[in-house]
């Protein structure tokens, strides 16, 4: 298998957990996460995303659950799932795009990020993978490939 | 044993056919079925929201299963086969993965009885007329292992869009069964089924 660099995706993942105060009714929750989603694809285009491989999210509150996916910037958001009233939720989000490189990636997730009421907790998962041009792996972990030193695996 | 993988490029809807195909699994079939979840990253979604569905969710995180992954993968399929006993196990990889890879590395592995391999791969309707010349080399892999070629999303596109991606998948050296379908409404998703015949 050999990979041209174009083809390796940069890959993010981030784990939020945030309280809102006062809490949200559940549609109002899920148009807010859906807007996220449709903004951090529309950032992601704008930060060089030449093709969106997926804006992912779940969102977790309560009992209730919503599942968020994203892969064109034309502001579709699709949606599984339904939230109860939120007062405090956890988020996992999964951007996973081709052109960018993953600080800009990163900058604008937090800038988007930000926007979101209430107190947030936010914690990044990087992907920086290995320089082996055979491998398409971002979270690469072979020790014969030749990694990037500031790799985290 | 029935080894199914679900692949596609990222996006395309695997993990929204395979919850599809569960209900179906499980409804008409009364299959024990145990999905292999290949996250692209070390904290993944579709393993969690299948979860959250009630399927038997293995993940496999932290890498692709036709690279870094590719003994974890063979590793988890062996404990699975030991002490669960599926009918059928479903992999979703990555949409990074070469299908052909993993095909190789299960078909060539000792102590995996498999009575059955099944590859069915995911196009997305409104993404492929632009994507599939920039990811021609992966989807040329994807349809070299392919028992059926399920186009989604077809809601987002007409039927003479639709016959246009039926022919550029053949022009890409495919000549099996096409289907298309919208599998997050389940539409024309019965005839996935032919394949657990």
């Amino acid at each position: 298998m050999t990979a041209e660099k174009e083809f390796i995706p940069t890959a993010l993942a981030v784990e939020m957990s945030g309280t809102v105060d006062p809490a949200m009714e559940g549609p109002e929750a899920e148009t807010m996460f859906s807007s996220f989603i449709r903004e951090l694809t529309r950032g992601a285009v704008e930060v060089g995303a030449w093709s969106i491989g997926h804006v992912k999210a779940v969102v977790e509150s309560g009992d209730g659950f919503v599942s968020l996916s994203s892969t064109t910037d034309d502001g579709n958001v699709r949606a599984k799932g339904a939230l109860g009233g939120i007062s405090t939720y956890s988020m996992t989000v999964n951007v996973i795009v081709y052109g960018p490189e993953s600080e800009p990636l990163e900058r604008m997730l937090l800038a988007k990020t930000a926007e979101l009421p209430g107190k947030l907790e936010v914690e990044f998962h990087r992907a920086s993978g290995c320089d082996d041009p055979a491998c398409f792996d971002p979270f690469c972990r072979l020790d014969e490939h030749i990694h990037d030193p500031d790799c985290d695996c | 044993m029935h080894f199914v993988l679900v692949s596609g490029l990222l996006g395309v809807g695997k993990t929204t056919v395979i919850l599809n195909m569960m209900e179906s699994l499980y409804e008409s079939k009364g299959h024990k079925t145990v999905v292999i979840e290949n996250d692209f990253g070390n904290k993944g979604i579709d393993g969690e929201v299948m979860r959250k569905y009630g399927l038997e969710v293995q993940d496999l995180k932290g890498g692709c299963i036709c690279c870094t992954l590719k003994t974890g993968l063979i590793d988890t399929v062996r404990v699975i086969q030991a002490n669960m006993e599926p009918d059928v196990i479903i992999v979703e990889p990555s949409g990074i993965a070469d299908p052909q890879i993993v095909v190789n590395a299960v078909q060539d592995c000792n102590g995996i009885n498999i009575d059955k391999l099944s590859s069915i791969v995911v196009v997305d309707a409104e993404r492929f007329p632009k994507t599939w010349k920039m990811f021609e080399r992966p989807l040329r892999n994807q349809l070299g292992v392919a028992d059926l070629v399920l186009i989604n999303k077809k809601d987002t596109v007409d039927d003479a869009e639709l016959e246009s991606i039926r022919e550029t998948i053949a022009s890409l050296g495919y000549d099996g069964p096409v289907n298309a379908v919208q599998a997050d409404e389940g539409v024309n998703m019965e005839h996935i089924m032919e394949i657990f015949e």
